[in-house]
């Protein structure tokens, strides 16, 4: 189990941010990750290790356009942080992918579908599948349910422009405000959840 | 009906309960139990800042859907780094929306250190597991949150401590709530049953019932050391060779193992 957060628009408020940022870590206390885009420049990742007791010190920027936030609950890979998530999928334009649920069989996923990973993160299957079909979220979650049935998933991508989310069982609250749009993976002042199935693209 | 758990190895006889809780308990009863429990959660924590302990197991399940009946959901669950991987992605699949997770130091290098807690022959040092992990855990999330009553899955039939009524404060000042404190082990199959909630896959492993959730060093209830990586080899091999490259009881086994895969080998090849 892991959180997500973050934000699309113009300039997002800070402290309702670190809010989100401090709920998303309830579900994931292993590890903490942030790919983010100021306006009109590329995404940049920042990823920290945690351990019981120490918090890292982590510094939001201050004006991003977008940020998509994620704090892991590691099932491997616990001093990993290759395999912290946003993790980064090798395309142009680079795109951030951060997940909250299990890939099972993963490396034989990989190997059916054809699909290059970098690590041995099980959840970077899932983003090159998406990459594959041509960011068609439904025929992504198409094709990992014929792999292993139902099971719940939440995941967001992003690139510099534009942020996609998808819940797929595992809840994912999202709130629209005058400066931007904001999500998380536990309820927050103002937000709805996104229904089960369902899936939202948003652009700068 | 099924007596304590700790003197039940038979797996078969769980398995059974488990199949046959909906006969053995119907559902006039069970929605009786269940009316009169949550009722009782309400009146005892009327005005509260109530959360409970979560571990995935049979109890914190059916304690998952009466705390949230009786209104509700915060919870938190405290890990080691020693779980088996199927059952953190059990725990993926499966936890509440309003979970924390919370982990403890306790690791591969931390037993090393400490080889004296691998697999617990004691009842003391058993208990020296639950109060570095699931205890202190607890405190922490308590103190950083506030909590006035902690509610947890403890059971008289589980021979777990309840106090009174269900309700007691430890030394460290944490109160502890049990709502299903004389609930039967039938009676919880039969709300899993009802509850449509299916378990962890721990049970379904080597003497699953008795053992439970909870770290695979602290396996308890094994005769010897080579009987409890026995257990672990066959749940996971992965947890055995990792252990292997830090612990030297853990490399021993997989000498022995290795020695005794040759000798047979061998004597298939003479024969």
């Amino acid at each position: 189990m892991c959180g997500l957060f973050g934000f699309i628009g113009i300039v997002p408020d800070i402290a309702l941010l670190l809010t989100l940022l401090r709920l998303a870590r309830t579900r994931g206390p292993d590890a903490l990750g942030i790919a983010s885009a100021l306006p009109g420049r590329e995404l940049v990742w920042q990823h920290w290790l945690t351990r019981p007791g120490k918090t890292p010190s982590v510094t939001l920027p201050r004006a991003p356009a977008l940020l998509l936030g994620h704090a892991r609950l590691a099932t491997s890979g616990h001093g990993a942080l290759a395999e912290t998530h946003p993790l980064r999928l090798r395309v142009e334009p680079p795109v951030a992918f951060a997940h909250n649920g299990t890939v099972y069989r993963h490396e034989a996923l990989a190997l059916e579908t054809g699909v290059q990973c970098e690590t041995s993160c099980d959840s970077e299957v899932l983003g090159q599948l998406w990459q594959q079909s041509g960011k068609d979220v439904t025929l992504t979650m198409q094709r990992l349910e014929t792999s292993q049935g139902v099971t719940p998933h939440a995941w967001g991508a992003a690139t510099a422009q534009q942020v996609w989310l998808a819940s797929w069982g595992q809840p994912l609250y999202v709130a629209a405000r005058e400066e931007g749009r904001y999500w998380c993976s536990r309820r927050f002042p103002e937000s709805t959840a996104l229904s089960a199935g369902t899936f939202v693209s948003w652009s700068l | 009906m099924l007596g304590r758990k700790q003197s039940l190895s038979d797996q078969r006889t769980w398995e059974a309960a488990y199949r046959n809780a909906a006969t053995l308990v119907q559902t006039a009863a069970f929605e009786d139990l269940l009316a009169q429990t949550v009722s009782q959660i309400r009146q005892t924590c009327q005005g509260k800042h109530v959360a409970f302990g979560w571990s995935g197991g049979k109890d914190s399940l059916v304690l998952q859907e009466v705390m949230a009946l009786a209104g509700y959901t915060e919870c938190v669950l405290v890990l080691t780094y020693l779980e088996y991987r199927a059952f953190l992605q059990w725990v993926t699949d499966h936890m509440p929306p309003d979970l924390t997770v919370l982990r403890t130091r306790h690791d591969l290098c931390w037993l090393r250190d400490h080889p004296h807690m691998l697999f617990p022959q004691t009842a003391s040092t058993a208990a020296q597991w639950f109060h570095q992990v699931q205890h202190q855990g607890q405190q922490d999330y308590v103190r950083a949150r506030k909590i006035d009553f902690l509610a947890v899955g403890r059971r008289r039939l589980d021979g777990n401590y309840c106090g009174r009524d269900g309700l007691y404060t430890n030394r460290a000042g944490i109160t502890r709530y049990a709502p299903l404190v004389s609930w039967t082990h039938e009676e919880v199959f039969a709300a899993l049953h009802y509850f449509g909630r299916t378990l962890p896959p721990c049970y379904g492993w080597p003497r699953g019932y008795q053992v439970g959730t909870g770290p695979w060093a602290a396996r308890q209830w094994t005769c010897s050391l080579r009987e409890a990586f026995d257990e672990v080899w066959q749940i996971d091999p992965e947890v055995v060779l990792e252990a292997a490259r830090m612990l030297p009881s853990a490399a021993g086994y997989l000498a022995v193992r290795d020695m005794e895969a040759l000798c047979a080998d061998s004597l298939v090849l003479s024969g």
